[in-house]
């Protein structure tokens, strides 16, 4: 499906790195066609996803202060942002740190390094928005 | 003479005792004293021969005389009593000479040598006193003769200690001698003598003493060929030999005695006068060096009790057939003795090689336990102890189950063992397994073990061999974490180099050339963040395996220093920290480039942990055998619990500094590799007020060269340091 006929929607990208930051952001926008977001740390994701209330939020985990994890639970916590779904990008290879985070609730794990052409249908399929869209 | 000679001859010999202990000891003073058996026969002065010479010539004159060819039986006793007392004093001077000239055994041939003298005693004492004619019995002489066994006795239970390692079983075994020796020797003298002439109870007591005496010394010397594993050297084999002479004699005069039929000076008393010289001789002879262990004669547990049922037969014939039975009781007991010595030859080894075990186990640098099915522990060695917090006195007859195992595992465990006792099925027994146990203070320790089972006539016995992993695991998960460390660490660049390449080749910028721009930028950044990183690692591995071989170069502290914060400058204006140099001093040979890689990692630290519009200061110093360099900054400093580990791999204060700060968690890893491959210290300490002050030192001559006075100017540069505040 061309990307100009999907709905256009909000993503929230936090990793602590600059360049991967930008990377995903191109992605996500240029591939994707959504409008995105960026937080470079846990506090600035939490107060970002609190005041504009993304559609997802792609989160890294090893972060400085709060990482992703924490942040994902502090999301939890709060009953503005509990239903914003998230999906997080790791560089962990240990499926048993992959296993934790899913019991955590999140939506997915996914790996980085990242295909930057397919990230925004990927994230698209875990969160349905493709059947959503064809919907419309 | 008469009884008297009975008791005096019981000695011993002690040298050849010691023949199974093959080295000769270290030996004392004289010249004498230094022979070595190994290579040197026992020196014999000429005077020692002659005496041995002389006192087998008594011997031979006593023999070959004919009864009352001095002069009627009278004289012929008289004769007969001197050359006895010559006999003796003959041995009892040969032993002394021994013990006087040679240090090795001596402590042996001065006791021998002193029962020969109360021998000698005793017997003078009855020649003057009664002459040849019959004293009473017993005599003062009695008290020498019987005193004769104290020393001989001493003598052989010092070469017994000497030569037995298993204290019980020694004890055992001359119990056992004695008892067996006893019922042979009861079964022909006791009965003779107690059914014999009237005599008093001390007549009794005193005839019997000696064969009593001589049954101790017997037992004494079966259980040095005993504790000496049965081989006997020549000397030993001389001196057992004279014993038995003394024994058979002893008994049968008091066998004569009872039946009121010894005469004194008879051909009986050459049984105690020819050993008497032949202690002499056995004093003096060399030990077995020849002799290599393998060859010497062994004396088999049988040959014991052979030895005394021939006894036996030998004094039945001489007592005439008197008694059949007694043949019987001798036999017997010479097949009791052989029953008897089976079980101690057994008994013995079954105590050596419990011993053994035991000591194997306790000196095992491995933890040991028993336990039984019932979950009772049975046996703990002192590595458990020391592993585990208990002493094998408080956890024997203990549970394994609620002593040693945590909540979690004991139900499994009691699986285990009740599922081996009902069907055989080892599962996890004699394999590796790692586990989960208790320490005595409470905290759980992961151990590595193998569990045995071992079928006893009591049921099953279970031993496990243990081994602390907790050091192991600790080394394993800082591996494992090194290992995922690295693997994000490399990932995370690579994850932007994917990315920002996937994008330009996949298309999607060809419209927009300023996001490619960036795309390209990005991923040429990370290609040099990556390189970097790579190279750290393979810097690390390299400096500490030793690939890297310093390249040693005079050269000066301050300039290296300088060279360091001129390269540094740039990132400290952009950090907006000024960095003071303040290092002149310091002459040294060292590989300057990896002086200046060292400087340019903690300044590069110290900067990025530095507020903007802080003051980063490095200096350098020669102070002794070594020059010191400092850097030191104002940042945020470390907790002191962190001072020492901050030095290990990734192990910035933050986890997320490596990122945070851009670094790659390598580089106090590597400056601490660096310093010490050239032989010097690094360390940090807290600053104060705050931040922190790395140091290091290197030695002003390379290691691997001699000291010598320090160059010219090692001392030199400190004037600017003095003055500073912020330093030292």
């Amino acid at each position: 499906m061309d990307s100009r006929l999907r709905p256009r929607r909000r993503i929230l990208v936090v990793d602590d790195d600059a360049s991967i930051r930008e990377v995903t952001q191109v992605s996500l926008e240029m591939v994707g066609g959504h409008a995105v977001m960026t937080a470079a740390c846990g506090r600035d994701a939490l107060a970002q996803a609190s005041r504009e209330r993304p559609d997802a939020i792609l989160l890294d985990v090893m972060m400085p202060g709060l990482d992703g994890p924490a942040t994902f639970e502090r999301l939890q916590a709060e009953p503005t942002t509990r239903d914003i779904p998230v999906i997080l990008l790791t560089a962990k290879l240990q499926s048993s740190d992959r296993a934790r985070f899913v019991a955590l609730g999140v939506r997915a794990v996914l790996s980085k390094p990242f295909d930057p052409m397919s990230l925004p249908g990927e994230v698209a399929e875990i969160l349905g928005w493709n059947q959503a869209s064809d919907g419309v | 003479m008469k009884a008297p000679a009975v008791g005096a001859r019981g000695s011993s010999r002690a040298s050849g005792f010691s023949g199974q202990r093959g080295a000769p000891r270290p030996s004392g003073a004289s010249g004498l004293d230094q022979f070595n058996p190994e290579h040197d026969g026992l020196p014999r002065p000429w005077g020692v021969r002659a005496l041995i010479v002389l006192g087998l010539a008594l011997a031979a004159v006593y023999a070959v005389r004919a009864p009352g060819h001095w002069g009627g039986p009278r004289v012929d006793a008289f004769f007969a009593q001197w050359l006895y007392d010559a006999a003796a004093a003959i041995g009892g001077l040969l032993c002394a000479w021994r013990a006087i000239r040679v240090s090795e055994d001596r402590a042996t041939w001065s006791l021998i040598a002193a029962a020969f003298v109360l021998e000698v005693a005793g017997n003078t004492f009855y020649a003057v006193r009664y002459g040849v004619s019959d004293g009473p019995v017993p005599s003062a002489a009695d008290g020498f003769w019987v005193a004769f066994y104290l020393p001989m006795a001493a003598a052989l239970v010092l070469r017994i200690r000497a030569a037995a390692s298993v204290a019980g079983a020694v004890i055992f075994d001359i119990l056992i001698a004695i008892g067996a020796l006893g019922s042979v020797s009861a079964a022909f003298v006791l009965q003779a003598v107690i059914g014999g002439t009237d005599r008093s109870i001390a007549g009794y007591a005193s005839t019997l003493a000696y064969p009593l005496g001589d049954l101790v010394l017997a037992a004494l010397v079966l259980q040095l060929a005993a504790a000496s594993a049965w081989r006997l050297e020549r000397a030993t084999a001389l001196m057992a030999a004279c014993f038995v002479a003394w024994g058979v004699t002893d008994t049968v005069y008091a066998f004569q005695t009872a039946h009121a039929t010894y005469v004194p000076g008879g051909v009986l008393d050459l049984g105690w006068v020819v050993p008497f010289v032949l202690f002499g001789v056995a004093a003096w002879m060399s030990p077995d060096a020849r002799i290599s262990v393998r060859e010497a004669p062994r004396l088999g547990a049988l040959g014991v009790p052979v030895c005394f049922a021939l006894l036996a037969l030998g004094m039945l014939i001489y007592s005439g057939m008197a008694d059949v039975n007694v043949l019987a009781v001798g036999l017997a007991s010479g097949a009791l003795m052989c029953v008897i010595a089976r079980f101690v030859v057994t008994f013995r080894s079954y105590l050596a090689a419990l011993a053994n075990t035991r000591l194997v186990l306790e000196t095992a640098y491995d933890p040991f336990m028993s336990f039984e099915a019932s979950g009772v522990i049975t046996d703990w060695n002192a590595a458990a102890q020391a592993s585990f917090g208990w002493s094998r006195e408080e956890v024997m007859g203990r549970s394994l189950v609620e002593t040693f195992l945590p909540e979690a595992r004991r139900e499994a465990h009691r699986r285990l063992i009740a599922r081996f006792l009902a069907t055989g099925d080892e599962d996890v027994l004699r394999r590796r397994l790692e586990r989960t146990v208790l320490h005595r203070d409470g905290h759980e320790m992961p151990i590595e073990l193998t569990i045995s089972p071992v079928a006893t006539e009591y049921g099953y016995t279970f031993h496990a061999f243990m081994r602390d992993i907790t050091e192991r695991r600790k080394v394993e998960r800082a591996k494992n974490e090194f290992v995922a460390i690295v693997s994000h660490e490399l990932r995370t660049p690579l994850t932007s180099i994917r990315g920002s390449l996937g994008l330009l080749a996949g298309g999607v910028l060809s419209a927009s050339p300023t996001k490619a721009e960036r795309m390209l930028k990005i991923a040429l950044e990370n290609t040099d963040r990556l390189v970097r990183m790579v190279s750290d690692i393979l810097n690390l591995e390299r400096i500490e395996s030793g690939a890297v071989d310093l390249i040693y170069r005079p050269c000066d502290g301050g300039q290296l220093v300088r060279s360091a914060a001129e390269t540094m400058r740039p990132a400290a204006l952009l950090a907006g920290v000024t960095l003071e140099v303040a290092g002149r001093g310091g002459a040294l040979e060292a590989d300057p480039d990896q002086i200046i890689q060292t400087l340019t990692n903690l300044l590069s630290n110290a900067i990025k942990f530095s507020p903007g519009g802080s003051t980063v200061w490095v200096e350098s110093e020669g102070l002794g055998d070594d020059v010191v360099f400092r850097v030191r900054d104002e940042g945020r400093g470390i907790p002191s619990e962190q001072l020492e580990r901050v030095f290990e791999r990734f192990a910035q204060v933050d986890s997320s500094d490596a990122r945070d700060k851009g670094g790659t968690g390598l580089g106090l890893a590597i400056c601490r590799s660096i310093v010490e491959q050239h032989a010097g210290r690094i360390w940090v300490e807290s600053g104060d007020p705050r931040g922190c002050r790395f140091q290091f030192t290197v030695p002003v001559v390379r290691p691997d060269q001699p000291r010598a006075t320090p160059p010219a100017g090692t001392q030199t540069g400190d004037s600017e340091l003095v003055g500073h505040a912020g330093l030292a």
